[in-house]
């Protein structure tokens, strides 16, 4: 491997075990992500564009009243400082996410994740998984070539398993 | 620094020059192009650059009685709001109605407005909104009604005082009104005009208004008491509140001016909230607080306490003044109903800081036609009823409209201009209306 790639995204990419489609259910959804035990999945469409990510807060925010996750960046006095008022159960929680569970994945993901390149430099790669980003896409011509998740990097730069 | 005399540049016109720089100013303000505080300060310097002021002359114009009290508010604000005693009031008001929809759009709305009377009217909603929404979410409803008759609410209730709405800080520190002038001349008029909206919003959507007895039960079993984050700072901020609005009431026998009660009370609880801390701890909580200072907001007054200085020195609010009272005949009744509805109709499509920030000077020179400042009186309270509650006209006549308008949008509740005008604008009329038969009855 040349000194380059070693230096980009592309030494610590890894196969997405799992992608979803844009018309996959939210149930469909919250299954993959269980059972994966994935801090988020991308989202594909049939041609193997990359249309964006599902990620688990995302799947939270369902169970949850919709303004506690649409907190408004610019207004940070508008943000529920305390919400332990709300004196709902987990069958609350199971209604709520009932009521969204055959919508579509599209309506859900998130398309401002910020997206890799294979030779993205691999210090910026490693400053984003830092700033609380577990999994990244890495996209090449708009289509998904693969993801760089926090599990992979802690392996290999622990030289674990 | 230079004493510098203001001598305009290639000799040309003051009051044409001066004219033109404020035009391109309020130009470029009202055509949103540019963040209002950058346009602002640009045509401040503009004024001093073209000699139109001297820096002397253009640092004298800034009022910092003004600029005090909006700060002093945003600070005691700031730290007050961390405590989430307007969580608990919005929960409490929504079960002492028995979380019935009807009960709770009028309570909502008279939470709104009397937090308003003493905080901003943005911060208001910011606070009230979002519980709002976990209550309308809970009993499945309609969301819209509420946020409607809160934008109102805020807006009315933000006129009764001084500190409410910033149309009113900026009269009150130019004019030197006090806190009870405020209260004794607006309050009875608003309390009638909070009533007639919470009777309207009752008609129009409360009456049809249900949820269903289990959902009911939902919000029943919300404790309020969970909201409350900090019972200490709630004790020390309620002390500095009732402290900051005593001295408002008697300003005057303590001889103190607003912007010096509200820094002070900025000051008094700061000190409270951070004695016994370590140093890096304070630092930091300080820096937060600074923060939460609405800087936009406070550079737009200075940048247009200068370019308003600019046009007066030039002699155009003399002159637009002198207009104004040939055109009604130098009247006193039509003059102070022009005034009422000019800044009602122009504060609904237009800032109604810029509209009021020039329309204070223009009233201070109808002084000798009227009797001198004292019988000016009931023309600061057109300004005041017109320039605050004309807001309420249209979704971008006031910034609380706005605000609440981006929380609907991000959750998902539609929020459009003229679906919000058809009904907004006639209840604006009804309400300046309204104002007009009691400043007639009053002061006419």
């Amino acid at each position: 491997m040349s000194r380059q790639t070693d230096a980009s995204c592309r030494s610590i990419m890894s196969a997405p075990p799992a992608v979803l489609k844009p018309t996959d259910s939210v149930a469909f959804a919250l299954h993959s992500i269980v059972k994966h035990r994935l801090p988020a999945l991308p989202v594909v469409d049939a041609d193997g564009h990359y249309v964006g990510m599902l990620p688990r807060s995302r799947l939270i925010a369902l169970a949850m009243p919709r303004v506690l996750s649409h907190e408004d960046e610019k207004h940070p006095l508008g943000h529920l400082l305390e919400v332990g008022f709300i004196q709902d159960t987990l069958t609350d929680l199971q209604a709520r996410v009932d009521a969204v569970a055959n919508e579509p994945v599209s309506r859900h993901m998130d398309t401002d994740v910020p997206v890799l390149q294979p030779d993205t430099p691999l210090m910026n790669t490693m400053l984003f998984l830092y700033r609380r980003r577990n999994i990244l896409p890495v996209v090449e011509n708009g289509k998904l070539l693969g993801i760089v998740s926090v599990w992979d990097v802690l392996a290999r730069i622990g030289r674990v398993g | 620094m230079h004493e510098a005399h203001s001598s305009v540049i290639f000799g040309l016109d003051p009051l044409w020059l001066a004219t033109v720089v404020m035009i391109f100013t309020y130009g470029v303000i009202i055509s949103e192009r540019l963040n209002r505080s950058i346009i602002a300060l640009l045509g401040a310097m503009l004024m001093i650059m073209l000699g139109l002021l001297t820096q002397e002359q253009a640092v004298a114009a800034i009022d910092f009685n003004t600029i005090g009290l909006l700060v002093g508010m945003m600070i005691i604000v700031s730290i007050t709001r961390k405590c989430g005693v307007f969580e608990y009031l919005a929960i409490w008001s929504a079960k002492l109605v028995k979380a019935n929809p009807a009960g709770i759009l009028a309570m909502l709305a008279v939470v709104t407005a009397v937090a308003s009377a003493f905080l901003d009217n943005v911060t208001t909603v910011l606070l009230v909104v979002p519980v709002t929404l976990v209550i309308t979410e809970a009993l499945s409803v309609n969301p819209y009604p509420f946020l409607f008759s809160q934008i109102f609410a805020s807006n009315i209730g933000g006129t009764a005082t001084l500190v409410g709405d910033p149309p009113n800080i900026l009269i009150g520190g130019q004019v030197g009104l006090s806190f009870n002038d405020f209260v004794l001349n607006l309050a009875p008029v608003i309390v009638v005009i909070l009533a007639v909206h919470v009777i309207s919003t009752h008609f129009i959507w409360g009456r049809r208004m249900t949820a269903a007895a289990d959902l009911r039960a939902r919000v029943m079993g919300f404790d309020e008491k969970k909201a409350i984050t900090d019972p200490r700072l709630l004790k020390l901020a309620s002390l500095v509140l009732a402290l900051v609005i005593v001295a408002f009431v008697l300003a005057r026998q303590l001889g103190l001016e607003s912007g010096t009660i509200g820094m002070g009370g900025a000051a008094l609880l700061l000190m409270l909230d951070n004695i016994g801390k370590s140093a890096e701890h304070q630092s930091e909580n300080v820096l937060k607080v600074y923060n939460e200072i609405e800087w936009i907001t406070i550079f737009f007054f200075v940048g247009l306490f200068i370019v308003i200085a600019g046009v007066e020195h030039a002699g155009l609010l003399k002159l637009l003044a002198d207009k104004l009272l040939a055109a009604t005949g130098g009247d006193f009744t039509v003059t102070g109903m022009s005034v009422l509805w000019s800044s009602a109709v122009l504060s609904a499509i237009v800032d109604n800081i810029p509209f009021v920030a020039t329309m204070i000077p223009m009233i201070k020179a109808m002084a000798p036609a009227f009797g001198g400042p004292e019988g000016l009186m009931p023309l600061w309270w057109c300004l005041s009823l017109g320039a605050c509650l004309g807001g309420n006209g249209t979704l971008i006549g006031a910034s609380a409209n706005l605000t609440v308008a981006g929380i609907a949008e991000r959750n998902g509740i539609p929020f459009r201009f003229m679906t919000y005008t058809k009904i907004a604008f006639p209840l604006m009329l009804i309400h300046v209306a309204i104002c007009n038969a009691y400043l007639m009855w009053r002061y006419f």
